[in-house]
């Protein structure tokens, strides 16, 4: 089909709880190129991380998905075998969440952890398996591999910890990695060594990444392309450039603006008012429009779609909906 | 150091608070005798003077003793060493009714709004609590001042009867300072007030935090990692590294004459919002994790990380001094010099 390397169409993910429908993420469409990085950018409660578990399957009782595609190599994920998408998961798609402690298994060496996604994806032995998780502890920067690999979780510090994360997602050489607040839980210092780590790697293997963040320095760091979202749906797409020089949609622009700046002298910030949203409690028409500076009466009423101009950006928003009205 | 604290005495007119040689030492390890074997040096030789009506930020990385320090200022902790005095008073000596009485002038903002919230009481009542407690206000007059206390904060009268779960992160967090500021205090240490709160939620917490000091004029510490929010906010701000101060200087001079290689290293790391700047800024990469701290470099303890670490480094303790300007820095060959 085209050179895309996973494809999400129209994904809805809802959870059924006892308190009704949560309609967590809602119609989210977009889709990643082999070697590129995106960035999907939002507050708690948007649905980022919840279209990330939804691409690899990882979904649970009460939430379900209820409509959508996600293609991967042109196959759709959502109708695969948890058998077939174990093959998938984990060696193709990997995935490094945001705390790295509660994501190791506090009683097995990291080494083990590590030799174990090898060995369960590829057939090598234990002594291969042994020596490749070496290998790989001194690509992420692990200083004196072959002592760490005996090393248990707890030993390690917070960013030593979310090397190995690293090590073991990219221990089968996966084409997707997705990395969900990978450095949320870090210092400034170890997250730039981090970011730095990722990005080496990524154009050093040609891996795809998908960074989840609500950091937009980091987006502007790392990331080719950035996706914004408010409230289960994507409110705006663009490239990293225009998005930061151009935002056109108000949240866009009211989370720039409220995201304090280190290389500016005070200037005032301007927030956002009212509070980020649950998605149960999401208003009607546009979902942003009770936080919206700009509202209309048209956006408290009918939602707008999303829609796509001719330099490649996609905006949700009545006021970019009818041929470039006012620059607000 | 008392050189240093001497220059610095002579611009400040009325300290409000003084910190003098603060250390809190906490024992990892006893021996067979009970005496302490191996100890972490959490905060180490603090000096601090806070001018009154001034915010003063502290950042450093997790683990160096920012937080350690804001508790044992308000002798939430009993430090090991070194005295405090809070408009003069010694807070070190202080009698339970006068530690008391100091409380009242002296409040504290919590990280997590999620946890410093009592569940099982009504936001009314929470913010009652410090002026029952100190017998300040009840009956009508309580009723009025809790309400004009939401009020300050940008709550609604009608959430008084609601429970801390009813509310999100970023209105917990206001009740969370409606209930510092109730009785007036001279003096907040905020700890890390918007590490937990979204982007969004972070600037209106900021710009609260700078209204109610002009209005109330308060005096704030303001402890962060967050290098860019502490830089918005503060007037003059202090770095720490493994409990120890390595530079204070008034906030421009700190980004724009950056002395010590840590701070350098800090402030580089720091992601900027804006990819056009991404090829052009410099990057001081901070190799390495913090060292154990329990047995830490005898010499500069930044040594282990330094880029331009020498022999003097590893075996001489920099000593905090003073430029002409005032810029503190302890570092043995401080840049811009």
């Amino acid at each position: 089909m085209t050179d895309n390397l996973l494809e999400v169409e129209n994904l809805h993910t809802h959870f059924f709880t006892e308190n009704g429908v949560i309609p967590s993420v809602n119609g989210v469409t977009f889709s990643i190129k082999k070697g590129e990085i995106i960035g999907i950018v939002g507050e708690s409660g948007c649905g980022k991380s919840v279209t990330s578990l939804s691409i690899l399957q990882l979904i649970n009782k009460p939430g379900k998905i209820v409509e959508g595609e996600i293609r991967f190599h042109d196959k759709d994920l959502t109708t695969l075998s948890e058998k077939e998408i174990r093959k998938i998961r984990g060696n193709k798609i990997s995935m490094i969440f945001q705390e790295p402690l509660t994501s190791l298994n506090p009683v097995f060496t990291i080494g083990h952890q590590i030799s174990e996604a090898i060995r369960l994806h590829q057939k090598v032995d234990k002594k291969e398996a042994k020596q490749r998780s070496i290998t790989l502890l001194s690509k992420v920067g692990m200083a004196n591999p072959e002592r760490q690999y005996h090393a248990f979780p707890h030993l390690l510090s917070g960013g030593m910890r979310q090397r190995v994360m690293i090590a073991m997602a990219l221990s089968c050489n996966p084409e997707l990695l997705i990395a969900d607040e990978p450095t949320t839980a870090l210092d400034v210092t170890i997250q730039k060594q981090i970011l730095k780590l990722m990005k080496n790697l990524s154009s050093e293997l040609n891996t795809s990444i998908i960074l989840i963040t609500h950091d937009l320095g980091v987006i502007a760091e790392m990331v080719d392309r950035v996706v914004v979202m408010y409230g289960g749906e994507i409110v705006e797409e663009n490239d990293v450039y225009s998005l930061f020089e151009n935002p056109k949609h108000p949240y866009t622009k009211g989370l720039l603006n409220s995201t304090p700046k280190i290389h500016q002298l005070k200037e005032k910030l301007q927030s956002i008012e009212g509070n980020v949203p649950t998605p149960d409690q999401l208003p009607s028409g546009c979902n942003f429009q009770n936080r919206c500076p700009f509202a209309m009466e048209k956006c408290r009423e009918i939602s707008p779609d999303l829609v796509a101009s001719s330099d490649g950006s996609s905006v949700r928003c009545w006021l970019h909906q009818e041929k470039e009205v006012v620059n607000v | 150091m008392t050189q240093q604290v001497q220059v610095k005495q002579s611009t400040i007119k009325a300290p409000l608070l003084e910190v003098k040689e603060l250390s809190k030492h906490f024992v990892v390890s006893t021996n067979l005798f009970g005496k302490p074997k191996e100890s972490v040096k959490a905060v180490n030789e603090v000096n601090l003077l806070l001018e009154k009506g001034e915010t003063l930020g502290i950042v450093g990385e997790s683990g160096c003793g920012k937080s350690t320090m804001g508790n044992t200022i308000l002798r939430l902790i009993e430090p090991t060493e070194g005295s405090i005095f809070f408009e003069g008073q010694d807070v070190l000596n202080m009698t339970r009714a006068q530690l008391q009485e100091m409380r009242k002038e002296v409040q504290m903002i919590f990280q997590d709004p999620f946890s410093s919230l009592n569940p099982r009481m009504r936001v009314f009542d929470i913010i009652a609590e410090p002026l029952r407690t100190h017998k300040v206000a009840n009956g009508k007059e309580l009723h009025r001042r809790v309400y004009e206390l939401l009020d300050l904060v940008g709550l609604d009268q009608s959430q008084a009867d609601r429970f801390p779960h009813q509310f999100s992160g970023g209105q917990r967090q206001r009740i969370g300072i409606a209930r510092a500021i109730a009785l007036n205090p001279k003096l907040i240490v905020c700890d890390e007030p918007v590490s937990a709160l979204d982007v969004s939620i972070q600037a209106q917490i900021l710009n609260l935090l700078l209204e109610l000091k002009e209005k109330l004029q308060l005096t704030l510490i303001f402890i962060g990692h967050g290098i860019p929010a502490v830089k918005y906010i503060s007037d003059r701000i202090a770095v720490m590294y493994l409990g120890e101060i390595v530079e204070m200087a008034d906030k421009e001079s700190l980004f724009s004459k950056t002395r010590h290689p840590y701070t350098q290293g800090l402030i580089s790391a720091v992601p900027i919002p804006d990819p056009s700047l991404r090829e052009v800024s410099e990057d001081v990469i901070l190799e390495k994790d913090l060292p154990d701290q329990r047995n830490l470099p005898k010499g500069c303890s930044f040594y282990s990380r330094c880029p331009f670490a020498t022999e003097k480094c590893k075996g001489e303790k920099p000593k905090l001094k003073a430029n002409e300007e005032g810029h503190l820095v302890a570092c043995h060959y401080p840049l811009h010099a």
